[in-house]
């Protein structure tokens, strides 16, 4: 649309023909009041807070419905809008409950905050108000009826935003109200059948929806905010968590992104909201535990669980080599964390036997990708891509940010989706066109797509450009065939779909037997010769490991937030010969089998970074404190400590010189801290001064894994930053190895919208909904039998 | 419509605002809470417990509805009502002080609003 | 959640003239969900009222939610989720009706049958309403009984009303061919 020339205030304003009034206004930092306003939903014009004055017009115009033109004038404060502002408070506060000093929204209540703007502070209302006891719909959403202001930015949240369509309104005129989708009956009220993802609430701008978790807690000026990154699937949603004082540390009360900052917007789906609670779970592990001489798991204090590990380990590697110890990596780990734990094993324990519970096949992505750039899509991308073909999966569950963005990005600006599935998925309602797979599978993809007969196919020939999404369902070599088939055409950017919160970390920071950071093969490590005692030989993946231990010739196993007991189902028996160390949040099933148990803290608890799926790296800040654990990061400092390792050459930091040697020599000879100090000086940082900062081991991340060459200032300022896994090409070393990245090892967790492993199965909140969840589910087949 | 000097203009703004309130749809907020605003001041007001700053708020709450809403139907709502306070004001005046409504007749109810 | 197709057609609530019936007129609008105003009042008619089976089986058919169905149902007056009288006696109180009496009727209505607004005899032959206009202003004041109308009312003129009410299901229960009554 051409620019127009319109005049607010006296002041001349340029926007597009066509943008909203409001919009146009709040951009130049002119504030028009609205509540029923919302970006992105469809218009109400209900409230008739945001009335302008326009040039020519005898009423008084609604900014959220008037669309600028060249030439028009309008005034957005006068008495006479003042007045019709006020009024309008004065209305709504009408019917309105005192509830200020005990209402959730106190203190952050759009409504409040206009009432002082607009001084309708006396109210000359004298009648009976109405009342209406206040309902629960589900564990996560209260519904107070009279602090309602009818401006259904709920119904349209869930409907246009959600696609759940869940909430309605009944009645008409002061008796309206707003609904759920389940009637109530004799033996309970109304109730909620949905997503449970608690946006109708985010967006409520009073206190009428209310969270199950939230409500009467605190409120907003007792907590921190501290934003960070969602802990649970890996579309890696930007979330600001409310952190108060608590007696054995500090707690998060809330979750929510009200800024609207990252890429997720103001979008978190029901575990990014609630499913934080986990880590105040009571089974929560905040001591030591070692296993005593009666074989009995027993609290230490950490000095004494510190040696008792490293002794066992420098034993072992001391008696009988590197490669008769196992590490296994986390999925949710930061990556500065995931780099340390593939430094340690690499250089202090000295094996290449490392691994992590791989959810997709990233290696193969990495290397179908090798030598090509700006051939994967970060979640922005997708946000904003004009075609998407979306192969597989069931992101409404597994990926629920990916599925907002879908919706949105076709709702708003008409992107085409393509969905090509074995199964129906609730995408499908979005999408332009389907490929149903049920027959023939996935590895007809292809062939069908090339066919050119169906429309799908000549539908996706005729896109100029296409992000292509898939997940675990392509696996070794169905990652490359389709990689290829995208790499023919000009334009095709490719997602790869795994789970958790950083898998991908895990794959970019190379916990594989066979591949460094940045997806290098151990036999032809270029950068990474620098690791002192790095061992040539690829080393065994999980399930050798394993068969190692069953063998009895795993003497340990070094087991990083990770469960292979439960996940690969496990008997227990065969770690009976294997010294087993375990970092975790909770006694799992492998925790449960350990020799000594160290309580990590969860990735709310530390700072660092995560890479999500589609390769965009995110800070993680820390937000809440619970005595007693540590990060990662800082147990496996420890640990190499314990070893007698001198830290510094396995995390860089130290003013130059102090540890290092004093700069006489440059190259092969001078110390880690050194060389990290010298490249540190090139890129204008500074040194870091502790063994457990990890933004030393992300500088040297930075400095040795392709890929990772990172925009700073816009990661520290809490933006995303894309990443490509696989920037250096065959000519500079990567070649493919790997009979090890086999398909089999690859075990999808199929996380639904309230799980989310071990998390999930800790976290109250999130057991709850699904609870709800499935009696709702019940309730309905009930009903629907008993209809036919 | 002719109405005879016999007829309560209270209750007639009264029963006219019962009927807009019953009427409005609930989407905007003036007429929605504009409407039932004045219907539960008017009948309280006809019942003999008003006071003289209702009739003023009567007049503010409807010029306050007029030109404000979604559609007409809170215009239909407002003018009627600021020309009865306007033009009828003795007769809201007479309600005042306890006074019952002075065109009440033997036999005919009060008008209880739904 | 969503709405979801039946496998097999279930039964329906409705006769099998008004399912026979409800299946043209979903048909005859280009957006099915058209249907479902006129669908809500003929279905009233049948059953007497909405009921949670007619609300879903109206939803099923025009493939929208039960919560959207009552969305629109709840905001109209004359739709009913509770079984009214046999005679629902809906009595005008509007500006004409007012001005010419319709209280004083009104109240000998509640008098009669000693109910109040919305109130349903205990025998269920009656119910009462006070509603607004019923577009009868010239004979004012008026009432409508079912589909029935009564103008120019006095309060005098209704156990007269009331009476013939009656005498008219007395008649029908003696006659075997009339039970099956067709007030529509
Ligand atoms: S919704 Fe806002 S104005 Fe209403 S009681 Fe709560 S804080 Fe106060
Ligand atoms: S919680 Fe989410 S899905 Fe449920 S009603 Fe609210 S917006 Fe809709
Ligand atoms: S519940 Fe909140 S968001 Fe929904 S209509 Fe009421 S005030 Fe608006
Ligand atoms: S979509 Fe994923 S990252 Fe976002 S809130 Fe949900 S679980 Fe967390
Ligand atoms: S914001 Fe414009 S009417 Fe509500
Ligand atoms: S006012 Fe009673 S029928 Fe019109």
């Amino acid at each position: 649309m051409p620019d127009v020339t319109f005049t607010v205030d006296g002041k001349k304003l340029t926007a597009p023909a066509g943008t909203l009034l409001i919009d146009a206004c709040r951009k130049a930092g002119i504030e028009i009041p609205a509540f029923c306003y919302y970006p992105g939903l469809s218009l109400q014009a209900a409230c008739r807070m945001c009335v302008v004055r326009q040039e020519k017009v005898p009423k008084l115009q609604t900014a959220c419905t008037t669309t600028v033109a060249e030439g028009q004038v309008f005034i957005t404060e006068s008495p006479e809008i003042a007045q019709a502002r006020k009024a309008t408070i004065e209305l709504l506060l009408g019917n309105h409950p005192l509830d200020c000093p005990v209402c959730d929204a106190g203190g952050e209540c759009e409504l409040q905050d206009m009432t002082f703007k607009y001084g309708a502070g006396e109210s000359q209302f004298v009648e009976v108000k109405h009342h209406r006891d206040e309902q629960q719909w589900s564990p996560a959403v209260f519904y107070d009826r009279p602090r309602c202001i009818l401006c259904y930015r709920c119904i349209r949240m869930c409907g246009e935003g959600m696609d759940v369509w869940a909430l309605g309104i009944h009645n008409r005129a002061a008796d309206s109200v707003i609904v759920p989708n389940v009637l109530g009956t004799e033996r309970g009220g109304q109730q909620l059948d949905c997503e449970q993802c608690g946006m109708c609430i985010d967006v409520c701008p009073v206190g009428a929806l209310t969270s199950g978790s939230y409500r009467y807690k605190t409120r907003p000026w007792e907590m921190n905010h501290v934003s960070t990154v969602c802990t649970h699937c890996s579309d890696g949603c930007k979330v600001t968590l409310g952190v108060r004082q608590a007696n054995d540390g500090s707690e998060i009360v809330r979750a929510d992104n009200r800024d609207k900052s990252g890429i997720n917007g103001d979008f978190l789906c029901a575990k990014g909201r609630f499913g934080f609670d986990f880590v105040e779970s009571p089974d929560r592990l905040t001591q030591p535990l070692v296993r005593n001489a009666r074989g009995r798991l027993e609290p230490a204090t950490w000095e004494h669980a510190i040696r008792v590990a490293t002794g066992k380990l420098k034993e072992i590697r001391d008696t009988r080599g590197g490669n008769a110890i196992g590490v296994v990596g986390s999925n949710r780990t930061t990556n500065e964390e995931n780099y340390l734990l593939q430094k340690f094993a690499r250089t202090v324990i000295g094996t290449n036997n490392i691994d992590h519970e791989r959810t997709t096949d990233y290696a193969s992505f990495a290397r179908a990708l090798a030598g090509h750039t700006g051939k994967t899509a970060s979640l922005r991308d997708i946000a904003q891509a004009c075609a998407v073909l979306l192969v597989g999966g069931s992101p409404t569950d597994e990926h629920p940010l990916l599925a907002w963005l879908l919706r949105t990005n076709v709702r708003l600006n008409r992107a085409r989706l393509y969905i090509a599935n074995s199964k129906t998925i609730k995408l499908a309602r979005q999408a332009k066109a389907t490929l149903d797979l049920r027959r023939g599978g996935y590895d007809k993809l292809i062939t069908s797509l090339d066919s050119g007969r169906t429309e799908f196919s000549k539908a996706i020939f005729a896109e100029e450009s296409l992000i292509v999404i898939f997940g675990e369902e392509f696996r070794g070599p169905a990652v490359e065939n389709l990689i290829a088939w995208g790499l023919k055409r000009d334009n095709v950017r490719f997602a790869y779909l795994g789970d958790h919160s950083n898998s991908r970390g895990a794959a970019d920071m190379g916990l594989f037997p066979d591949l460094l950071p940045g997806y290098i093969p151990v036999t032809a490590p270029g950068a990474f010769a620098e690791y002192p005692n790095l061992p040539a030989a690829p080393g065994n993946s999980l399930p050798q490991m394993l068969d190692a231990a069953a063998a009895g010739d795993l003497g340990a196993l070094l087991v990083v937030g990770a469960n292979p007991v439960s996940h690969a189902k496990l008997d227990p028996s065969i770690l009976q010969h294997t010294f087993l160390i375990v970092q975790d949040l909770f006694l799992t099933e492998t925790a449960a089998l350990a020799d000594v148990v160290l309580p990590a803290a969860s990735l709310y608890e530390k700072s660092g970074t995560v890479t999500n799926t589609f390769g965009d790296i995110q800070i993680v800040r820390k937000a809440a404190d619970r005595a007693g654990v540590k990060p990662d990061f800082e147990i496996l400092v420890r640990l190499a400590g314990g070893m007698g390792i001198d830290v510094s050459t396995l995390v860089p930091f130290g003013k130059r010189g102090t540890t290092g040697d004093l700069g006489q020599s440059r190259g092969a000879q001078s110390g880690e801290a050194d060389r990290h100090s010298v490249w540190l000086e090139a890129n204008g940082l500074e040194p870091k001064l502790s063994p457990f900062d990890p933004l030393a081991a992300l500088d040297e991340i930075e400095r040795l894994v392709p890929g990772y060459t990172l925009d700073r200032v816009n990661l520290f300022a809490g933006n995303d930053v894309h990443t490509e896994p696989a920037s250096p090409g065959p000519e500079s070393g990567f070649v493919p190895v790997s009979a090890l990245t086999a398909p089999e090892l690859v075990v999808p967790a199929h996380d639904t919208l309230f799980t989310s492993g071990a998390l999930g199965r800790y976290s109250r909140a999130l057991g709850q909904l699904e609870q709800h969840q499935a009696n709702e589910l019940a309730k309905s087949e009930l009903a629907k039998s008993a209809a036919d | 419509m002719v109405i005879d000097d016999q007829t309560c203009m209270v209750e007639f703004a009264l029963r006219t605002m019962s009927f807009y309130a019953h009427e409005s749809c609930g989407w905007c907020i003036p007429c929605r809470e504009g409407t039932d605003w004045l219907k539960k001041t008017l009948t309280r007001f006809h019942a003999g417990f008003g006071t003289r700053s209702d009739i003023d708020n009567i007049q503010y709450l409807a010029e306050n509805m007029l030109g404000r809403t979604f559609c007409p139907l809170g215009d239909a709502a407002a003018m009627p009502t600021i020309a009865f306070v306007k033009k009828f004001r003795k007769e809201f005046e007479d309600h005042l002080n306890g006074m019952p409504c002075p065109f009440a007749r033997e036999g005919v109810p009060q008008l209880t609003v739904v | 959640m969503s709405p979801k197709k039946a496998k097999s057609e279930p039964a329906t609530v409705f006769s099998p003239e008004l399912a026979a019936r409800f299946d043209a007129l979903v048909k005859k609008y280009p957006v099915s969900r058209s249907a479902l105003i006129p669908m809500l009042l003929y279905a009233q008619d049948e059953v007497g009222y909405l009921s949670n089976a007619v609300v879903a089986e109206i939803a099923r058919r025009i493939e929208i939610t039960e919560l959207e169905v009552r969305n629109v149902a709840t905001y109209y007056s004359m739709l009913r989720f509770k079984a009214a009288g046999k005679y629902n006696i809906q009595v005008c109180t509007n500006i004409s009706c007012m001005l010419r009496g319709a209280y004083e009727v009104y109240e000998r209505f509640r008098e009669e049958l000693g109910v109040g607004s919305d109130g349903v005899t205990a025998d269920g032959l009656f119910s009462l309403e006070e509603v607004e206009c019923i577009g009868a202003c010239c004979w004012a004041p008026a009432i409508q009984v079912n589909y029935e109308f009564h103008d120019e009312l006095k309060p005098d003129l209704v156990p007269g009303i009331i009476g013939a009410y009656r005498q008219r299901i007395e008649d029908r229960a003696q006659d075997p061919f009339q039970n099956k009554e067709k007030d529509a």
